[in-house]
């Protein structure tokens, strides 16, 4: 006779496998939280499993990979995730605090940890049994954005470039920064990243395209009057004699300092640049200028070398 | 014998066959997986550095597609970085819970993507390409491991084998493979029960976790 229990066992290894179909595959996460041999069975047979990942090719990952994990990370948790101390940072992780517009170049602020947020898109399946074991982590947004369905970012890139394309002469203050059409490019793999994980926010991001190459070289984020920028590709700057500032200018009027930053890597992220009063039209317009000195001008005197305009 | 730890690349080249030299490295899994749940985001990167390889070798296995891999990969480690505390020691290794969690996204991803099942089954499934080398403490024990891995699976019989491939590397459910092979479903189950029984034994000792803890080697 043939033991009642075998069904169980076959479905454990079709589960272990990602082979069920789901009405098996229903029926084995009623049983396994019900049934510790189960359970014990089904962490064996994934033990097993995982050692036939390594008859595969072990090529290593494109290098950009991790740049693009890297990246959302910061865009979720802020730079100090990846800081001497950044698991005690973490822990006693302050506020964001608002940068002060137009005030001395400070460091990044960080956002506190993002583990264990509601920001998570997927599902961790959970070991031995249960019903993690059985979910399947939502790739939708991963293949959303591929190549069945046009990329939800780059329809927003699209948008924006199309309005960067149209700025030709950008008034700053009482500078007029001539800048070239076709600036708009792609976004890197690491500001793309950024820029699909803050979308997912419903926070409203600019690339700001860069005067040589035309490659986008720093993305604003706007949400809830709150201003940060990511930069990928500014050169660094000398932080004894010169700050990056952000202006922002909304219709005709004169374009004011939103904030100043320094560059020291090649990735880096600004959160909560600036603030804008309650009330205040948030800026259509985005310039970033090299300035001598440490603070923002009143009006712009360096080189605009990026510029963006919000969609 | 007793083989060496895997040695994991360093932090800042992860994936890369650079030892590094970060803070993290040499840290074992607890400990990494510990920190990430609190926030470090560089024992994050010393977990990529350690298991990126494995996860990518994975994923592409399944999705034949290196961009689809990638995405899938990088779904993996976010979704560490955000629910590492859904991680229990107690229930297994970490690389094992890795590995499992990349197999489920792959085969979710390529289920969705039907057009890019150009699933490799049979003898394909063996197949052992070996680019851009690994250090070489790395190539001797996923090596070994890998052969032996190999060789388990060479000793089930052809159609165990197959009904394993096919749901593993293929993505493939039950009853697809019933179709492919012209199998009553039950009998499927029962190859693929038999022959997970005898790929277990085969690999026993082989190391507690999968791929981050090698074990004794008789």
């Amino acid at each position: 006779m043939t033991d009642p229990h075998e069904r169980y066992e076959e479905l454990v290894v079709g589960h272990a496998l990602s082979a069920l179909e789901p009405e098996d595959e229903q029926a084995l996460l009623r049983h396994l939280p019900t049934c510790a041999a189960c359970e014990r069975e089904l962490a064996l047979h994934q033990e097993t499993l995982a050692h036939l990942a390594h008859v595969t090719d072990q090529s290593a990952p494109p290098p950009g990979l991790w740049d693009s994990i890297r990246a959302q990370v910061v865009a979720e948790s802020g730079p100090d995730a990846f800081a001497e101390d950044a698991a005690s940072a973490a822990g006693n992780a302050p506020a964001a605090g608002p940068a002060s517009s137009a005030g001395p170049a400070s460091s990044a602020t960080g956002t506190g940890s993002a583990t264990g947020t509601g920001s998570a898109t997927g599902t961790v399946p959970q070991q031995g049994s249960g019903g993690g074991a059985a979910q399947v982590v939502d790739l939708q947004a991963a293949r959303a954005r591929r190549r069945l369905s046009p990329p939800r970012g780059a329809l927003t890139w699209a948008s924006v470039a199309a309005g960067v394309a149209l700025v030709a002469v950008v008034s700053v203050g009482a500078t007029r920064l001539v800048l070239d059409d076709g600036q708009q490019g792609g976004l890197s793999p690491a500001l793309a990243a950024m820029v699909r994980s803050l979308e997912t926010a419903n926070a409203r991001t600019v690339p700001l395209a860069g005067k040589n190459g035309g490659k986008a070289v720093a993305v604003a984020l706007v949400q809830d009057g709150r201003i940060s920028l990511m930069v990928d590709g500014l050169a660094a700057n000398d932080r004894e004699s010169s700050v990056y500032v952000l202006w922002g200018q909304t219709g005709a009027e004169q374009a004011r300092a939103l904030g100043t930053f320094d560059v020291a890597g090649s990735l880096d992220v600004r959160t909560d640049l600036a603030v804008m009063p309650p009330g205040s039209p948030m800026p259509e317009l985005f310039v970033i200028t090299r300035e001598s000195g440490r603070t923002a001008p009143v009006v712009a005197q360096g080189p605009a070398v990026a510029t963006g305009r919000a969609a | 014998m007793t083989l060496p730890r895997s040695r994991p690349a360093g932090p800042g080249v992860p994936g890369s066959s650079d030892s590094g030299s970060g803070p993290d490295v040499g840290l074992d899994d607890r400990t990494l997986i510990a920190r990430v749940t609190e926030g470090d985001g560089r024992a994050l990167e010393a977990l990529y550095a350690r298991y990126g390889r494995a996860c990518y070798g994975l994923a592409r296995r399944i999705l034949a597609d290196d961009q689809f891999a990638q995405d899938c990969v990088q779904e993996v480690f976010l979704t560490v970085w955000r629910d590492a505390s859904r991680f229990d020691a107690a229930r297994g290794g970490f690389s094992t819970w890795l590995l499992s969690m990349t197999h489920h996204k792959a085969v979710d991803a390529v289920r969705r993507e039907e057009n890019l099942r150009k699933r490799r089954t049979g003898a394909d499934a063996l197949e052992h390409r070996e680019s851009d080398a690994p250090p070489v403490e790395d190539a001797v024990w996923s090596g070994m491991r890998g052969d032996r891995v190999r060789a388990a699976l060479l000793t089930l019989p052809e159609p165990q084998r197959e009904a394993l491939t096919l749901a593993y590397f293929g993505g493939y459910t039950q009853r697809e493979i019933a179709g492919l092979t012209a199998t009553p479903l039950g009998t499927v189950k029962t190859r693929m029960l038999t022959g997970m029984r005898r790929l277990r034994g085969h690999l026993d000792g082989l190391g507690r976790d999968a791929a981050g803890t090698p074990g004794t080697v008789s």
